[in-house]
């Protein structure tokens, strides 16, 4: 009589299985390296000189914030009478330097029709855009605080730090709100309308209730100030990673 | 390798692209088509900067659109409309675009002048562009092209522009850098590919025609092409007969090359297909407005 021989598997264990399961998708998959990765590569790799992908942007925005200067400095005096709208013009109009920073930038790419071969490099026009925001951005935040010390030498009740902080909440409120418009839907006339919608939004509020408007930017503890920022900046940072790797959007905005 | 596994393209109710299958592997491609064949859609989809509808496109088993900047670091691309900054010379412009390509501005300078120097504009690569011919411009999109030394070169249209000894010194180029890498070249114009492709693509409502060599192509129409003189007041009762593929004026007759697939007449001179007769053959009803 054949005796069957019991074949024997060498079964690994669970441990070891999940080890191995973990072993293959870290080598098959790639690691999306993180957003500041990302960036910090951006920076050692192209640096800041490849900002401005043209001597005319330059120029237009040298411009722009002397136009924004000139505002602030030279006939101050025209609409700020009081601190509130010392207060509600800095919010109002922070953001309008970083927003002359960023959009230039499309609107130069599309009348040069340079975007299919910026999409196509290793950095895409994207990655680009994230990198000038966050950027100037930052530029936007020094140039503000400088403002702001003009306007604290000026006027006396004006507190620096609060203006600050308004000042950067405008900024990154206003960013994050142009930047969730432009990832939904990107046009030249969706800019228009964001812009629009902003300095309209914001007047429309102090037209209404002129004094609501004012208490909350004067007396509104700048602890909900910090928070509304934080929480701007956060998203702001969000949005901008996804806008980094947005490739591949069908066609050009 | 790519490999396009049934590929579609629709915009809304309108296909441009069905159920495309290709693979393409080192060598010179010729993608031919009349315009609005769908060459570019194809162009887009392979250079990333369009995702197909249905189906995926691969580069050695990987998926291009996840494969992301790993993928864009082996492309090489020039646009039918190639834009450019015309405040920048092609120095700066290529700086740039080198910069954007992840290389460093030493290794790029020298690539710069080598390149320039191989598209005959290195006299110019300090002068501002805005002064530049079309063809002077299409020069510098095929410099940019091969900044990163691609593995994959994608070229739309690249010869518009371009005068014959432009073109000429094109060809030569484009076969030095099929060897050793994938060069996909659209056009609607035969000449530029036809003696340099190893393959060429053909699209046709909306699906591959033939992916082929050039003599295995021409192979379709073996026998049926042939050559005649007739009278210039024969000619429309002629085109009744065979599709008529070229005419030209001789000491007062018209020789005529045509199409004709019954039995041919004693006097008709049959002689070898070329890549043009396919074309003006299979896309006669397109390309009539263009002969």
């Amino acid at each position: 009589m054949m005796r069957k021989e019991k074949m024997h598997i060498p079964m690994p264990d669970d441990e070891r299985m999940e080890m191995e399961i973990k072993k293959i998708v870290a080598q098959g998959l790639r690691r999306q390296p993180s957003f500041w990765v990302s960036l910090q590569t951006i920076v050692q790799q192209i640096g800041f000189r490849q900002l401005f992908s043209d001597r005319s942007e330059q120029v237009y925005l040298w411009m722009m914030a002397l136009m924004v200067g000139v505002i602030f400095f030279v006939k101050p005096d025209l609409a700020v009478e009081q601190v509130a709208d010392v207060y509600a013009f800095l919010f109002l109009v922070s953001p309008v330097l970083f927003f002359v920073f960023s959009v230039y930038t499309y609107a130069n790419k599309i009348t040069n029709g340079t975007y299919e071969v910026e999409m196509t490099c290793k950095y895409d026009v994207y990655q680009m855009i994230a990198f000038r925001m966050l950027a100037f951005s930052i530029v936007t935040i020094v140039m503000n605080a400088a403002m702001i010390a003009g306007f604290v030498a000026l006027y006396e009740n004006v507190a620096f730090l609060r203006a600050l902080v308004i000042s950067t909440t405008g900024l990154f409120v206003f960013s994050v709100f142009f930047l969730f418009v432009m990832w939904k839907r990107r046009s030249t006339m969706t800019v228009v309308v964001v812009i629009g919608s902003w300095l309209l939004g914001n007047i429309l509020a102090k037209q209404v209730n002129a004094s609501l408007y004012n208490d909350m930017l004067v007396h509104l503890p700048l602890v909900v100030y910090a928070l509304v920022l934080i929480g701007a900046a956060y998203m702001y940072v969000q949005l901008l990673k996804k806008f980094m790797r947005q490739h591949n959007a069908e066609g050009v905005f | 390798m790519i490999v396009l596994k049934d590929v579609s393209k629709r915009y809304g109710d309108f296909t441009a692209l069905h159920d495309i299958n290709l693979e393409f592997t080192n060598g010179l491609y010729g993608l031919l088509a009349p315009n609005g064949a769908g060459k570019t859609t194809m162009i887009k989809m392979l250079a990333t900067l369009m995702r197909p509808s249905g189906g995926e496109i691969l580069y050695d088993g990987k998926d291009i659109f996840q494969m992301e900047e790993t993928y864009r670091t082996l492309l090489g691309y020039l646009p039918q409309q190639f834009g450019f900054y015309k405040n920048y010379s092609p120095k700066q412009y290529l700086l740039y675009l080198a910069a954007l390509k992840g290389i460093g501005k030493k290794e790029a300078l020298v690539k710069i002048e080598e390149l320039l120097e191989k598209v005959a504009l290195p006299d110019v690569m300090n002068k501002k562009m805005k002064k530049f011919s079309g063809g002077m411009i299409q020069r510098v999109g095929i410099a940019q092209a091969l900044l990163n030394d691609p593995k994959v070169l994608i070229l739309d249209e690249p010869t518009a522009g371009l005068d014959p000894k432009e073109r000429a010194r094109f060809r030569h180029l484009l076969s030095e850098l099929g060897r050793d890498r994938l060069v996909l070249v659209s056009t609607h114009i035969v000449s530029d590919i036809e003696s340099i492709a190893n393959e060429i693509v053909m699209i046709k409502n909306r699906q591959i025609l033939y992916k082929d060599s050039v003599e295995k192509i021409c192979q379709t129409l073996e026998g049926h092409v042939y050559e005649t003189s007739i009278k210039y007041e024969e000619l429309d009762a002629f085109r009744n007969r065979a599709i008529l593929l070229s005419e030209k004026q001789e000491q007062g007759n018209t020789i005529v090359r045509f199409i004709h697939k019954g039995k041919p007449d004693v006097a008709w001179l049959p002689v070898t297909p070329q890549l043009e007769d396919v074309f003006l053959y299979e896309y006669r009803d397109d390309v009539d407005g263009e002969v």
